[in-house]
């Protein structure tokens, strides 16, 4: 037991109290008691603390490597690389919150069937909050995932934080170019340290997933209801984290699940026949985005100022999250309206230096700026995207990677926007919606 | 105390959870539970993890074992994501605070400036996060129970489980509408010593629980478990005690099981019996002639017969613990767990349709020497043999006196294995929660129900009523009555609220629905204008019941002025006499019968009965 943990008997005006101290503060100290509980001590209360001898604290197996049975037919191997978030978490005492603090062994003892499905290789690529996250960070994600394909390996989960995953999933989906094999990113929204959490299905579906099918490229596998048995393997492109706590938060957008997995009952129901497949001859190729971009994401909103244009003088690109069909406050209509032409001309001086994109809060639907005359006026100053169907954030991801390798006039001249590179566009939207 | 109870050192500690009516203790939705079909159905599976220092917990490794799937029914009204587990908690329910911080100050404990909510880990599935939120409130209170003071060493606060639908082997269903609902939960010291001092412990807390006036009602809204050892025994916990007044019949068989089992450890120790030997084996080619009904049914449908032989238990495992329940009993309640239906044992054989010879045959080819005993389990192999390790686990147990386990309380008073007893390692911080300043400062104490009677009776109203009123839900209504129509006896208000409208239910088969405060209030506030007669009180709501509205009702009765009955008894006199034959005597019972059935309610009898008598 480490220092912090000391038995004690402690004397107060409530009575005695005999535990472990699990923090101290300015004001008291957390006592865990022997009924399990936590007790807050005042220091006022306090007339005595006496140590005890140390606790004989049950002996913990470690987690140690599952042990290959030899007699059983060849598992493929999967590695699994963490960079964090609630996947892997335990209980912080400083604080009382749920921080990312985690061995990776431990969380594979805690889903035991993966050992079963494949093997499991597993490396801490990093220890952090999906939010904290920044460009560097997919580059970095992107090299290890290369160094663990050269290593040899039949698929590659990634965990992380669910908030920016599907950001995640988009810049891995574009750095990587001729992916050979499956690259999934699989999350939980309830934390890994209780019995309900959904970490170890997503996982072993994942795990699954990989293991049974020919599937090759980028894909977030998530619970696809708030039900336990099947997860959903999500275009990296076309899907975002629609509910801040649900677990099936994740949901394509403007497009279908590329497959459900079953993984208890073994069944994998694809959509369409059609996805990358598998193929060892492709030869990977890193195109990643440049760490020092500055990119902005401006929500159109009523009473809007010109000013939350005016400050991202300078920025490589702006996404627009335009309202409606790609619109932004532009024109002036009466006497109240004199900002919006202020905010116009903001507009028109961006899309001179920087790329400017238009995507639509609305999130799901298409952007189409012919429709009506300030979407005309948009198209006309320079803004990019018109019948782009990406989300806000996967455009920003897009512009962040296109701005990386290729120059802003090929952008703007062969309207790379909207380009199909990866999937990110798609020319048909079916009745797929809430 | 029983004789047979008197020398056995008992010691019990009631654990009592009640549930409170406050809004749901994490979440805003109501405290109600409902039934019947559920707007959704969601699945779910759980796993045992570690908890804090890295330790699992015995139980819930025990529970998880088991794999099952759960399928919680979702009711809109009642539940909302956090109870489905899709959204965090929300900040604790103040009142749920308050009333518990009331309760604890009642019980004379102090609390903890701080309130910590802990994760207590749950694998059943009757939460679907896995764990319970638990807090401790206040420690080291005290009461009075039959002149001995008993210690209530903690008061937590927590929130119910969901509750349980259907159990089938691969699926358990719950109700999620009850999960959420603040529980307050009191632990009292072991120093109850008699099954009676059991039931007065119980009773004063619900009582003083009840003095809060925020304490759900009704079947399973306050659940007492009781933990009860003898000397030389050791701790059992009993739940599932469904009604106050069995609490001391289940103390006693319990306390008696106990000695029983101390009984067999005795004998087991004269026989030289230091360890239970013994050995599984597959019998099934030794009878498969056999005509008994349940071996034949297993072995129709491919199961085997597992027997296991048990070292100088022979005349033990039948002997009676608990009134028809035996060792073999505890033996079968182990196996059971593990999917079979049960176990039959040598003290009971021949039965079960196996005779005396095939009995033999089971010892022989168990090579059971004189003093050993066996049991036979008829099931699939897999799980026979499963079932048959663990009714051994429970044989091998004798030895060692009384295990430690959690029991489930039957009707009867009896008990059964529920579950091994789980230690305190599986409680860690609710991390989603910050910890709450506590203060007790504002808090109001509520006059204990005892006291309140005591005052009804200072204020006229007979022992039985004041009891009733004080005790009752529609105390405050009372109070507001007797506050408002000074010129309405206590008594009649009393009698308008708690004793007509059941009176109309009774007499007149009516649906008293309808019969509410509402009505009750403008029926009492019109006798205490005058406007309608005593009598009126209730006739106006025996009409209510009919399907008319109050106010038509009251309108029915309106008492009309002693002049107008004195023309009308003339008029009703007057008529009377005109169809007299000459000679007839005017019949004074005829006259009343009339008047009484034109001016019923609408004036005082009395004063009906007087005008009368002068004008014949």
């Amino acid at each position: 037991m480490d220092e912090k943990h000391r038995h004690v008997i402690i004397k107060t005006s409530m009575g005695d109290f005999t535990g472990i101290i699990i923090s101290e503060r300015e004001e008291g100290l957390m006592l865990k008691l022997e009924n399990g509980y936590q007790a807050s001590i005042s220091k006022s209360d306090i007339k005595s603390i006496e140590q005890l001898p140390q606790q004989e604290r049950k002996k913990q197996k470690n987690a140690s490597p599952p042990k290959i049975d030899k007699a059983l037919p060849v598992l493929p191997v999967i590695s699994v690389l963490h960079t964090g978030g609630t996947i892997a978490s335990k209980v912080d005492y400083e604080t009382g919150a749920v921080k990312a603090q985690f061995s990776p062994d431990e969380l594979l003892e805690m889903v035991p069937e993966l050992s079963g499905i494949a093997r499991i290789k597993s490396r801490l690529v990093r220890n952090m909050m999906s939010d904290d996250m920044r460009f560097a960070h997919y580059n970095l994600i992107a090299f290890e995932i290369k160094k663990e394909i050269e290593s040899g390996t039949d698929g590659i989960i990634i965990t992380q934080g669910t908030d920016t995953m599907h950001y995640t999933a988009a810049a891995l989906a574009f750095i990587l170019e001729d992916l050979p094999l499956p690259v999934l990113i699989v999350g939980s929204q309830r934390s890994s340290d209780r019995g309900s959490s959904d970490a170890s299905q997503n996982l072993a579906a994942a795990a699954y997933f990989i293991a049974h099918s020919d599937f090759a490229g980028v894909a977030i596998c998530m619970h696809n209801s708030m039900n336990d048995g099947t997860a959903a393997i999500l275009p990296p492109c076309k899907t975002r984290k629609m509910h801040s706590s649900r677990r099936d938060a994740f949901k394509p957008i403007n497009s279908s699940e590329i497959a459900i997995v079953d993984y208890a009952n073994g069944n994998i129901a694809f959509s369409s026949a059609k996805h990358e497949k598998r193929n060892p001859d492709m030869k990977l190729k890193i195109m990643p985005i440049k760490e020092n971009l500055k990119i902005a994401i401006v929500k159109s909103h009523p009473n809007m100022h010109a000013e939350e244009l005016a400050c991202l003088e300078g920025f490589d690109g702006i996404v627009l999250e335009g309202t409606g069909l790609g619109h932004m406050p532009i024109s002036k209509t009466d006497e109240f309206t004199d900002e919006n032409a202020k905010i116009f001309s903001e507009i028109e001086k961006l899309c001179r230096k920087s790329v400017v994109a238009m995507s639509t809060q609305a999130i799901f639907g298409r952007v189409d700026m012919n429709v009506y005359s300030p979407g005309r006026r948009l198209v006309e100053a320079g803004v990019t995207g018109n019948y782009s169907d990406m989300t806000p954030e996967t455009t920003f991801i897009k512009l962040a990677w296109l701005l990386s390798n290729f120059t802003r006039e090929q952008i703007i001249r062969e309207n790379l926007m909207l380009k199909n590179f990866r999937g990110e566009i798609s020319e048909r939207i079916e009745d797929n919606f809430i | 105390m029983k004789e047979e109870l008197k020398n056995l050192g008992i010691r019990c500690g009631l654990e009592i959870h009640q549930q409170l009516s406050t809004g749901k203790l994490f979440c805003r939705c109501p405290s109600t539970i409902i039934e019947g079909e559920p707007d959704l159905r969601v699945k779910r599976k759980l796993r045992a993890v570690a908890g804090e220092l890295g330790e699992t917990d015995e139980a819930a490794e025990y529970e998880s074992q088991k794999g099952k799937q759960f399928i919680y029914n979702f009711y809109r009204s009642a539940n909302c994501l956090v109870e489905l587990d899709e959204e965090p908690p929300h900040e604790p329910n103040q009142e749920a605070i308050a009333t518990a911080l009331q309760i604890s100050i009642m019980l004379n404990a102090k609390p903890f400036p701080e309130l910590q909510f802990m994760r207590k880990t749950v694998v059943d599935g009757s939460n679907t996060s896995g764990f319970q939120r638990t807090g401790l409130l206040a420690v080291n209170g005290k009461i009075e129970v039959s002149g001995k003071k008993v210690s209530i060493p903690t008061i937590c606060l927590e929130e119910e489980a969901a509750k349980i639908v259907e159990r089938t082997p691969n699926h358990d269903v719950y109700n999620l509408s009850r999960l959420g609902i603040p529980l307050v939960e009191i632990a009292t010291g072991p120093e109850l010593s008699s099954p009676e001092e059991v039931l007065s412990c119980a009773e004063k807390i619900g009582m003083i629980l009840r003095s809060t006036g925020k304490v759900k009602r009704g079947i399973g809204t306050i659940r007492q478990d009781v933990n009860v050892s003898i000397a030389g025994g050791r701790r059992v916990e009993i739940k599932g005690a469904q009604e106050l007044r069995m609490l001391p019949r289940i103390v006693e068989i319990e306390a008696l099981r106990q000695k029983h089992i101390l009984e067999i450890k005795e004998e087991l120790k004269k026989r030289g019996i230091q360890k239970i030997e013994s050995e599984t084996k597959d019998i099934t080619p030794a009878l498969k002639n056999t005509k008994s009904k349940i071996l034949r049914d297993a072995l129709n449908r491919n199961g085997r017969i597992i027997g296991a032989r048990l070292s100088g238990m022979k005349g033990l495992i039948g002997k009676e613990l608990q009134p028809s329940k035996r060792l073999g009993t505890e033996m079968s309640e182990y196996a059971k767990k593990f999917g079979v239906s049960g176990i039959l044992h040598s003290d009971e054989l021949p039965g079960y349709g196996i005779t005396e010879k095939e009995a033999e045959i089971i010892g022989n080819e168990l090579s059971c020497s004189e003093n050993d005993g066996f049991f036979i389990i008829a099931s699939d192999s897999k799980m026979a043999r499963e079932a048959a390790a663990a009714a051994i686990e429970r044989a091998e147990l004798s030895v060692d006196g009384v295990p430690q386990e959690v029991r489930k309380a039957d009707a009867d008073g009896t008990t059964s294995f529920m579950r091994p007893m789980s230690g305190s390692s599986r409680m860690y911080p609710e991390t989603d929660v910050p910890p709450l300043k506590i203060s007790a400062q504002k808090i109001r104490i509520p006059k204990l129900i005892t006291e309140i009677a005591d005052e009804y009776r200072e204020r006229g109203l007979n022992s039985q009523m004041a009891e009733i009123v004080s005790k009752s839900a529609e105390r405050e209504f009372f109070d507001r009555m007797v506050e408002s129509c000074g010129n309405v006896e206590p008594r009649l208000i009393f009698s308008s609220i708690y004793v007509t409208p059941k009176d109309i239910k009774k007499r007149l088969g009516l649906d008293i629905s309808g019969i509410g405060e509402r009505e009750i209030e403008k029926a009492l506030y019109a006798l205490n204008e005058g406007k309608i007669s005593k009598q009126a009180v209730s006739e106006a709501l025996a009409l209510v019941a009919s399907g008319e509205s109050i106010e038509n009702a009251i309108k029915k009765f309106e008492s009309i002025s002693a002049s107008e009955v004195e023309a009308k008894v003339r008029e009703i006199i007057a008529s009377f006499k005109s169809k007299l034959k000459p000679g007839e005597q005017l019949r004074e019972g005829l006259v009343i019968g009339r008047v009484m059935a034109v001016l019923r309610g609408k004036a005082d009898g009395k004063l009906i009965a007087d005008i009368i008598k002068k004008n014949i």
